[in-house]
């Protein structure tokens, strides 16, 4: 088994409200997280990741001019981001099915609904840290794979599957 | 490595089906920071514990947080209530609102949570021109009800009656309010 070790982390967290930034803040700094920078809205946000270059992004949804996911689909630019496979994070009130998709198909990583705990933000950054998920790039869509129970196994078997179809009809 | 797949560096590697790719990331950030851990389901049970105990240090703060987050609310709602119809700005007033459906919870306020949770629904599914001003003020006045009288548990008769109340409230605003579009986009079709 393995944890993760948050000392070895840095972290940049993004939310409009100073007390919500406190609190994550306390949690990290309580999960041994010695860097760990703010920023109030996304527009400094995406500032600060580019001056800092975070391991972990930890951001709210709703902010003034420049929301959380305006800020991940900037960051999930494969040719100008400065790193677009980042996890983000994402901490926020809306618990409601569509902007759950909403947030998955602007490339956030994982979804931690407030009210948040201890427990919970630990889990989310073990889940980023120790099992990422593959990043799919098409001509639509950059960001981490949005079927969550996809196995190892099943890009070998569609890679296999590709093979047998190009080699015996062609790319037609 | 098959035909499909390129190395990309740093153990990343990048297949391709079609025109999609997929890109399996080296574990450069496990490799930074796994470390073995005897935990059960590798949960450090010390690290949230310690951040739980920071947490509890923090406490003491909260009652004052959730006065200025239901100040902050009040003032919102005044300002959008004041404003002429025509420069009105939801923006701060959902924002407040919605911030006490996220927080109130960690402050120890769940039912003003959840109160804010009804009226953030509100501000988010009807159109300014068409909100009920009312029922906006009856939220904020809940909120502000609980925070004043300190009300944290759901087995306050009050507190539930409150919800219970707002909540039938809200549904049928917003059912008016979807029967209307309905019949709007009906008569259109029909023109």
């Amino acid at each position: 088994m393995f944890r993760v070790d948050c000392s070895r982390l840095r972290f940049l967290v993004i939310d409009d409200n100073g007390y919500m930034r406190r609190i994550i803040r306390t949690l990290l700094h309580g999960f041994g997280t010695r860097e760990v920078f703010e920023a109030e809205d996304g527009a400094a946000g995406l500032e600060g990741f580019a001056t800092h270059l975070p391991d972990v992004v930890i951001t709210d949804w709703s902010m003034p001019v420049f929301d959380g996911i305006e800020l991940t689909r900037m960051i999930r630019q494969p040719d100008t981001s400065p790193n677009p496979f980042v996890p983000i994070i994402m901490i926020t009130g809306y618990a409601e099915r569509n902007r759950v998709f909403e947030a998955r198909d602007a490339g956030v990583s994982e979804m931690l609904v407030k009210p948040i705990s201890a427990k919970g933000l630990y889990a989310r950054i073990a889940k980023v840290v120790l099992n990422p998920r593959p990043f799919i790039r098409t001509d639509h869509y950059f960001g981490p794979d949005r079927r969550h129970l996809v196995k190892a196994d099943q890009y070998k078997t569609r890679g296999a599957a590709s093979s047998f179809v190009t080699s015996h009809l062609g790319n037609a | 490595m098959s035909e499909h797949e390129a190395s990309m560096g740093d153990g990343t590697v990048a297949q391709d089906f079609g025109d999609t790719r997929v890109i399996h990331m080296g574990g450069s950030l496990r490799a930074k920071a796994a470390v073995r851990s005897q935990d059960a389901g590798g949960v450090d049970e010390m690290s949230v514990a310690a951040a739980d105990a920071a947490m509890k240090d923090l406490s003491g703060d909260f009652h004052n947080w959730m006065g200025d987050e239901v100040n902050r609310l009040i003032a919102a709602f005044e300002t959008f209530r004041d404003a002429p119809p025509n420069s009105r700005d939801i923006g701060p007033l959902f924002r407040a609102a919605h911030d006490i459906r996220g927080q109130a919870g960690i402050f120890g306020y769940p039912i003003a949570a959840e109160i804010a949770g009804t009226l953030s629904k509100l501000l988010d599914k009807i159109e300014p021109d068409y909100l009920p001003m009312q029922l906006i003020s009856h939220h904020v006045d809940s909120v502000k009800a609980i925070y004043r009288n300190n009300i944290r548990d759901y087995a306050n008769p009050v507190a539930t009656q409150i919800i219970h109340n707002l909540r039938k409230a809200i549904d049928r605003v917003v059912e008016a309010r979807q029967k209307a579009m309905a019949e709007e986009a009906r008569f259109r079709r029909t023109m």
